[in-house]
């Protein structure tokens, strides 16, 4: 069968529809190989039924998730290859936060750390303890002060936590603080998602009693002028 | 006899369709929409997020805009027919979410009632609660666990095996028993009749 004409009026054999089908469902197609099984489907209704059921399994799951009836089992997504994609990321904060250059402070290692996304020198002890780094997710914001909707434990020796944020569309931060005890740090500003998320990485042991205040340029109805964070209960 | 079933006679007639919606048939255009509707909104849904309201108006803005391109003779070739029909569709859809993101209207739509048709909406209602009901009741957390990641994260097979300690069969079983699930309760709803 032709790759380049979906719109052929032979059908290919019924066992090679089949194996089509279930490489495309399995997600074991390329991007140009997806889009031509897609537009060889269009007009088949008995292949689409296939598709329309995957999609609506897919769909229930989504509602399942939502209900936030059962915890999930977390993985590091560090530890996940960064495959070409070809669909939307949705939703997932797994997949939307960006990594802004952390401010890792305090004497975890003895001296202290600044980590970014580029490190001149890998340090492999470090990368280690780095790949798997427990994770405080918020999904939403909830007023001005906001709490953790997940938490995801990661690797327990690791000196890291990640926390991911919303950012309202269309805001730009002005600054970025964390405030632990009566100290404050002043963050980088974040490189935000194009999903609207930014990651911060701080030092795990401050997970209990630290808060991350945002403060917003020209605040209006839809963008506040300052947003706080607080790590507090992100068990 | 449906445009595009895959057979030459189907061939001659998508053919002719392209002509005659070029040059003004009417009836022409409803083969067009008839031939492709259920597609092109199979293909919108699975490019959407889960559960998208949007579904339907995308799956409409998508036949008209072929259409329209139909009608101006910008498609000769009816081969190249379907893969212009899928193209659209996915630039649609990344331009809704595009647009989403300066608009902010995600959570406006997710507040949106769904399907105009109510037998539709019951139909899909009653579906998605039995589904829901036996994901719910899958014995082990671990196999929903496996579900959720492959289609909720779109992990790779792998990776969702490696992570979990469990072997690719296992990931085939799990996901082949969903599916037959779904199906049965697909026919059970009589919604399926193979």
């Amino acid at each position: 069968m032709d790759m380049s004409q979906p719109g052929s009026t032979m059908r290919m054999a019924a066992w090679l529809e089949e194996a089509w089908l279930e490489r495309y469902l399995n997600r074991r197609l390329t991007a140009d190989e997806a889009n031509w099984f897609e537009a060889y489907v269009l007009d088949k209704s008995d292949m689409l039924q296939a598709l329309e059921n995957d999609t609506m399994l897919r769909d229930a799951l989504a509602e399942v998730a939502e209900s936030s009836k059962f915890s999930r089992i977390s993985v590091s997504r560090a530890r996940q290859p960064i495959a070409p994609r070809r669909r939307f990321r949705w939703g997932r904060l797994a997949n939307a936060a960006s990594l802004a250059v952390a401010a890792v402070l305090g004497g975890l290692v003895g001296q202290r750390l600044m980590m970014t996304t580029e490190r001149s020198a890998p340090d492999a002890q470090l990368d280690a303890l780095l790949a798997n780094p427990p994770r405080v997710i918020f999904e939403t914001m909830r007023g001005p002060t906001s709490r953790p909707s997940r938490y995801e434990p990661g690797e327990s020796r690791s000196p890291i936590l990640l926390v991911d944020i919303p950012i309202p569309t269309d805001c730009q931060i002005d600054h970025a603080r964390l405030l632990v005890g009566d100290k404050i740090h002043t963050l980088p500003k974040p490189a935000v998602s194009p999903d609207g998320y930014a990651t911060y990485a701080i030092p795990r042991v401050w997970r209990d009693g630290a808060r991350i205040e945002l403060t917003f340029e020209r605040p209006s109805e839809s963008c506040p002028s300052l947003l706080h964070f607080d790590l507090n209960g992100s068990r | 006899m449906p445009v595009g079933e895959g057979n030459a006679a189907a061939g001659v007639l998508a053919t002719d369709l392209v002509a005659r919606i070029s040059a003004g048939d009417r009836s022409a255009e409803r083969e067009f929409v008839g031939a492709y509707a259920r597609g092109v909104r199979a293909l919108v849904r699975r490019h959407c997020r889960p559960n998208d309201p949007v579904v339907d108006d995308l799956a409409q803005d998508v036949l008209a805009r072929v259409l329209q391109r139909l009608r101006a003779g910008a498609i000769r070739d009816s081969n190249a027919l379907p893969a212009y029909v899928q193209t659209v569709v996915m630039y649609a859809t990344s331009a809704e979410y595009r647009a989403r993101r300066h608009t902010g209207s995600d959570e406006v739509l997710a507040e949106t009632p769904a399907l105009d048709n109510p037998l539709e909406q019951l139909r899909s209602d009653q579906l998605g609660r039995a589904l829901r009901h036996a994901l719910e009741q899958m014995p082990v957390p671990r196999d929903r666990e496996i579900l959720m990641r492959f289609y909720l994260d779109e992990q790779d097979k792998d990776d969702i095996c490696r992570d979990l300690g469990i072997d690719a069969s296992h990931f085939h079983r799990v996901v082949f028993r969903a599916r037959e699930r779904l199906r049965e309760l697909l026919l059970r709803s009589g919604i399926e009749d193979c």
